[in-house]
């Protein structure tokens, strides 16, 4: 059944996600796209982008292929699965933390994620802007948002809504 | 009680990201509940540990200051109302009517590529120089891109070998 294919789907995706959200993207992109053909690459990198629009963390865009696949219930199902089980998970280990406080593996354990996590990243990145370039004025938009992130302090969903309005300009009745 | 609606509100208006600087305004700087070594503890355990760091920092702030109940009322107040706002935005996106959100939607698409290009830059940055780093970043990427290791397998392998190469560049 559709609603527990999403569970176990976003459940592993959960327990996986370290380093926040981005990390998890190519997983979610092989699970969702390449493996069960829920959406296309093109709605997983708008998908991403509505996710970074609204509040909350990009994990969210589990909720968006939910809806996308079995409406406003797949959403919940996919929620719950990408935000129950690692929520459960760090409460554990918060109660492991005060035990071993100090523990030196902890600072090793996190420093070794760091390049791992940065890869995943890129990764993403490629994923992505596989499914949203498709043309000289998209990639245009993107050098200008990635240049926004390095250069200015500005609030990242007000950047993914100037470029929606400019995508509104450029790409409409085009 | 008071809790769950603090989180109500940072969920439902953190665009962008805010919501870690606005927790922290609001336990530590305007309320005084947490001290600042807490709320750095809290975001360290967050750090290395899955899930969506916010999400982290609001159940163990419940944690700290509520037990259990603390637990659940901080996991609903701080995801509910943002899955909300994003179902509004999902059902408005995906209606096959409305084409000029679609040309919205390719904008918004490209832009949020870029800002992940330009966040991977930021925070890659600092390591730009660091052989060990660079090279696990590189293999990663092909273990992923061309070979499309799973992200298990993928933590299984490089986890060790990271953690081994960051011994070996600390015993020098």
């Amino acid at each position: 059944m559709i609603y527990w294919q999403l569970l176990a789907v976003f459940a592993v995706l959960s327990v996986l996600g370290f380093g926040g959200g981005n990390a998890i993207v190519p997983q979610m992109f092989t699970d969702v796209v390449t493996q069960h053909h829920w959406i296309t690459p093109v709605e997983f990198s708008r998908f991403y982008a509505l996710s970074r629009l609204a509040p909350g963390p990009a994990m969210t865009v589990s909720a968006l292929v939910g809806y996308a696949v079995a409406g406003f219930s797949g959403a919940c199902v996919a929620a719950v699965a990408m935000f129950l089980p690692a929520a459960v998970f760090v409460y554990v280990l918060a109660h492991a933390w005060d035990r071993f406080h100090d523990h030196p593996g902890r600072k090793i354990f996190a420093r070794a994620m760091i390049p791992i996590v940065l890869g995943l990243s890129w990764v993403g990145a490629v994923i992505l802007g596989r499914g949203a370039l498709d043309g000289p004025l998209t990639i245009v938009i993107a050098l200008i948002a990635a240049g926004a992130m390095l250069r200015t302090k500005l609030n990242t969903a007000l950047v993914i809504a100037l470029a929606g309005v400019a995508g509104i300009f450029l790409f409409h009745g085009s | 009680m008071r809790l769950f609606t603090i989180f109500a509100v940072i969920s439902a208006t953190a665009f962008g990201g805010a919501g870690i600087p606005m927790m922290r305004q609001e336990f530590v700087s305007r309320r005084g509940w947490l001290t600042e070594r807490e709320f750095l503890d809290i975001y360290a355990v967050a750090q290395v540990s899955p899930g969506a760091i916010p999400v982290s920092i609001a159940v163990l702030i419940g944690r700290r200051l509520a037990g259990s109940a603390g637990f659940w009322v901080c996991l609903v107040a701080e995801t509910v109302p943002g899955f909300l706002v994003l179902m509004v935005i999902a059902v408005l996106s995906m209606d096959p009517h409305m084409g000029i959100l679609r040309s919205a939607l390719k904008g918004c698409a490209a832009a949020a590529v870029g800002m992940m290009i330009g966040n991977s830059i930021e925070l890659s940055w600092p390591y730009r120089a660091k052989i060990v780093d660079l090279a696990i970043m590189v293999a990663v990427g092909i273990a992923v891109l061309v070979f499309h290791t799973s992200l298990a397998l993928m933590f299984l392998i490089f986890i060790p070998v990271s953690i081994f190469a960051q011994r070996l560049v600390r015993a020098e």
